[in-house]
């Protein structure tokens, strides 16, 4: 019996054993074929330029599958629109699309495991540090490399597009590049947003305002006139305007240093507060005066306070143009004017890009398609908005009116491709492409562009500094303490956690950034 | 008998277990009126009990294209329906021998199903399995495969088995019957509280089942009731939150009743559930309590 026993659990592991054995040779089965195919494929697609002897390049036809993510299922038409767009890049480029939308919760994990199995696809929507991340993707080699030449060679016109001081941007970690961007809004401004009924009825002179102390007089007026409307909302996710025009850094960014200084040197977190005691006093003074809700301190999001209408005057970080018509619904339905008060920060052109799969058979063609997805108008329109006349209706020549329940409505316009070729929808402004454009081009391209911390050997402190700052952070940005006594404790409680060695590391990391950069 | 039964630890276990009741309970209809009201009253006033303003729109929000919520309704029954029936079956198959002391494998086979209880592939290798071996990539399928075999069920089921007295199955030899007659018409209708149980957690699973949809399939076609839920929920979320979100359509969604549309769609995706509930407590009394009990 006992014997028995013994002999059993012995089968057991072995099999088990074999079990594992057999699994990782399947595995190994797999990756070989997995990774064998491209190279076929690309002898295949090689073999294009020597069969070039017909005045026209034929191609060999491509079949193509592109995945990206929606908000929502773009309905039953589906199929419907991707024949369409099957017949229209037929002709131009001798190759099909299967096009594969994906929820929001679906993208990432499918994509994953779609690229884990060694699926067969061929472009992917990804982003930097949103959605399908970028980086990781890369480092796990998941990803084609778009070299120069490659982007030259089959999406020429779509690259023009680009203005070069935004290319860096596109480099990943090794520095080469895997993704072309969506190129669309690529800059963010911090604004006030004051409703517009107020504005009007106070004749506030909006240019006029340049910084956030140019409000108080605003702000002072509606407090003596309007008993039921708060004239400065503010919460935890909407405090901290503090705007310095001298001073390159916005919310988001590693570092601050002076605009005109050549040397870049940094301003370290102690300088920065300190450099912030006037604006901590003005706002505990409009706090006192009532300018501000009571409960900024302790309110989470600002949204549940806005919607309510009466917030005259309110924060958004990241302001484009346009943007009022969302922010319209927020407030209750109330117009609204974004009013800057500081520079337009370059934010990046890879927030939304598109990435070749490695084991994709037609790269080149993939790429191709791309760039018609990025200049072409005719198809950059059919796969956002469908087919005229049975998904939308033409209004004039810059705007659509699209048809409710028609039965195909992505409602993403930035995953497919160059935004700025998009049709308007009514209630969007007709400069609102210029405006956009112009936004970008002005924006204030940081030294600091691509420079992240190393976190590693400051980890501890920068947990502590955290905690302190969750401590008196929101506090002080809303006015609800007195900054003569707290700035004073919350800053030697910032040195106790040893901000300083933060500080010293930040600066020497970006001393070295700013020397590979040949900045410096 | 002793003059006077004191009242007092009665009345004090009664109050309790109202007390409990009512903590219960109470959430249930909180759920059920915030359902019910107005988007803008609960924005205003937050949530109430009695909705201070009645409002139907996230009923109609939820109900608005019927033939995908229905189709959804049929996938997510035929799916609990079918899966459980084999679920159930397979478990009992599988517990069945390895509950049997006379059978040679008995400790290894239970081992190796314990085993795979601490220790899976996880999903990527789960993934390959499903899509590039078995190939069930869009099919119904997908759905229901994946969770047939429980090794936590089976284990749970073998503990039940344990305690059926081996002599019915000595005696039901003697009378001529082979193995299969034996399991099935003596061990499974014995093992009625513990297959009434583990159908109701196996239903459960298979009501609530998403993730291998969101997984497997594409396109709309066997989109089970809940997948569709978690997708109108964070297409309206999406929507009225995100800095990419078109303005024309942020427009239209920042009137979306996030908060009532929320509470609509646990009701309609859990409601037939809670009335399922009721038929199977008798067993499910009976069936938990059976490790802890002889006879």
């Amino acid at each position: 019996m006992h014997k028995a026993k013994k002999f059993a659990m012995l089968q057991l592991c072995l099999s088990l054993f074999l079990i594992s054995v057999l699994a990782a040779c399947n595995n190994d089965a797999g990756s070989e074929t997995a990774e064998e195919t491209p190279p076929a494929a690309e002898t295949e697609t090689k073999q294009e330029p020597t069969a070039q002897e017909p005045a026209e390049p034929a191609l060999p036809e491509a079949k193509l599958t592109f995945l990206y993510p929606v908000a929502a299922n773009p309905g039953p038409d589906q199929d419907l629109v991707n024949e369409e767009i099957n017949k229209y890049i037929k002709e131009k480029i001798n190759a099909t699309v299967e096009l594969v939308p994906l929820t929001f919760d679906e993208y990432e994990p499918k994509l994953n495991a779609m690229l884990a199995a060694g699926e067969n696809f061929d472009i992917a929507w990804s982003s930097k540090g949103w959605l399908g991340n970028y980086q990781p993707y890369i480092d796990r080699g998941a990803y084609l490399e778009l070299t120069d030449e490659m982007i030259q060679a089959n999406m020429p016109e779509a690259r023009a597009n680009i203005p070069d001081k935004f290319w860096p941007d596109m480099f990943a970690a090794d520095g080469k590049v895997y993704g072309f961007p969506i190129y669309q809004v690529a800059a963010k401004q911090v604004s006030f947003v004051v409703q517009k009924r107020f504005i009007d009825k106070y004749n506030l002179d909006v240019s006029a305002i340049r910084t956030y102390k140019d409000l108080e007089p605003f702000l002072k007026t509606l407090k003596d006139n309007e008993p039921d409307v708060i004239p400065l909302g503010l919460a935890q996710n909407s405090n901290g305007f503090y705007t310095d025009r001298s001073m390159v850094g916005a919310p988001g960014l590693p570092v601050s240093y002076k605009k005109d200084d050549p040397e870049y040197k940094l301003a370290t977190t102690i300088e920065s507060y300190e450099a912030k005691a006037d604006y901590y006093r003005t706002v505990r003074a409009w706090y006192q005066a009532g300018y501000i809700n009571k409960d900024a301190p302790v309110l989470q999001n600002i949204n549940d306070l806005k919607s309510k209408g009466n917030v005259a005057v309110g924060i958004e970080f990241t302001s484009k143009p346009g943007g009022e018509i969302g922010e319209k619904a927020m407030n209750g339905g109330n117009d609204v004017v974004y009013v800057p008060i500081a520079d337009s920060y370059f934010t990046g052109i890879a927030s939304a890009m598109h990435v070749i799969n490695k084991s994709s058979e037609n790269p080149e063609r993939a790429l191709m398609l791309l760039n018609l997805l990025n200049t072409d108008e005719y198809l950059y329109n059919l796969i956002c908005n469908g087919i005229e006349g049975k998904h939308y209706n033409k209004v004039d020549d810059l705007y659509i009116e699209p048809i409710e329940g028609s039965g195909y409505a992505p409602n993403a316009d930035w995953v497919f491709g160059n935004q700025f070729n998009a049709y308007l929808k009514p209630g969007q402004a007709p400069d609102t492409w210029e405006k956009t454009i112009e936004l970008n081009d002005n924006a204030v391209v940081p030294a600091s562009n691509g420079f992240s911390v190393n976190e590693e050997s400051i980890k501890a402190e920068i947990a502590n500094i955290n905690a302190v700052k969750n401590e008196y952070g929101s506090a002080l940005e809303t006015g609800a303490v007195d900054p003569d006594q707290v700035l004073p404790e919350f800053l030697a409680k910032l040195k106790a956690s040893g901000i300083e060695k933060v500080d010293a590391e930040v600066a020497k990391q970006w001393e070295q950034f700013l020397k590979s950069k040949g900045l410096k | 008998m002793i003059a006077k039964p004191n009242r007092l630890p009665n009345l004090f276990i009664n109050v309790f277990f109202i007390v409990v009741c009512l903590l219960i309970a109470l959430p249930f209809v909180l759920v059920i009126s915030i359902s019910l009201s107005s988007e803008t009253s609960l924005q205003q006033l937050g949530y109430r009990f009695i909705p201070s303003e009645w409002s139907f729109e996230a009923y109609r929000i939820v109900f608005e294209k019927p033939e995908t919520l229905l189709r959804g309704y049929g996938v997510t029954i035929l799916i609990t329906a079918l899966g459980t029936a084999l679920s159930l079956f397979m478990t009992a198959l599988m517990a069945y021998p390895i509950s049997r002391t006379d059978f040679r494998y008995n400790r290894p086979i239970t081992f190796y199903v314990f085993f795979t209880m601490l220790f899976n592939g996880g999903l990527i290798p789960f993934y390959i399995l499903m899509t590039q071996y078995l190939h069930l990539k869009n099919t119904l399928a997908a759905l229901i495969i994946p969770a047939v075999m429980s090794p936590f069920n089976i284990m749970i089921m073998k503990g039940f088995l344990d305690k059926i007295s081996k002599e019915i199955i000595e005696s039901a030899k003697m009378d001529g019957a082979k193995e299969f007659r034996i399991f099935l018409t003596i061990i499974l209708p014995l093992s009625t509280p513990a297959l009434a149980t583990l159908g109701l957690f196996i239903a459960f699973g298979y009501w609530n089942e998403w993730f291998y949809a969101m997984l497997f399939l594409d396109g709309d076609k066997y989109i089970p009731l809940q997948l569709l839920l978690v997708r109108i929920l964070s297409q309206a979320e999406f929507l009225a939150n995100s800095p990419m979100a078109e303005v024309a359509d942020k427009l239209r969604f920042a009137e979306f009743p996030t908060l009532s549309v929320r509470m609509a769609m646990a009701i309609v995706a859990g409601g037939p559930m809670l009335i399922v509930f009721p038929f199977f407590q008798k067993y499910f009394v009976k069936g938990i309590t059976v490790g802890s009990l002889k006879g």
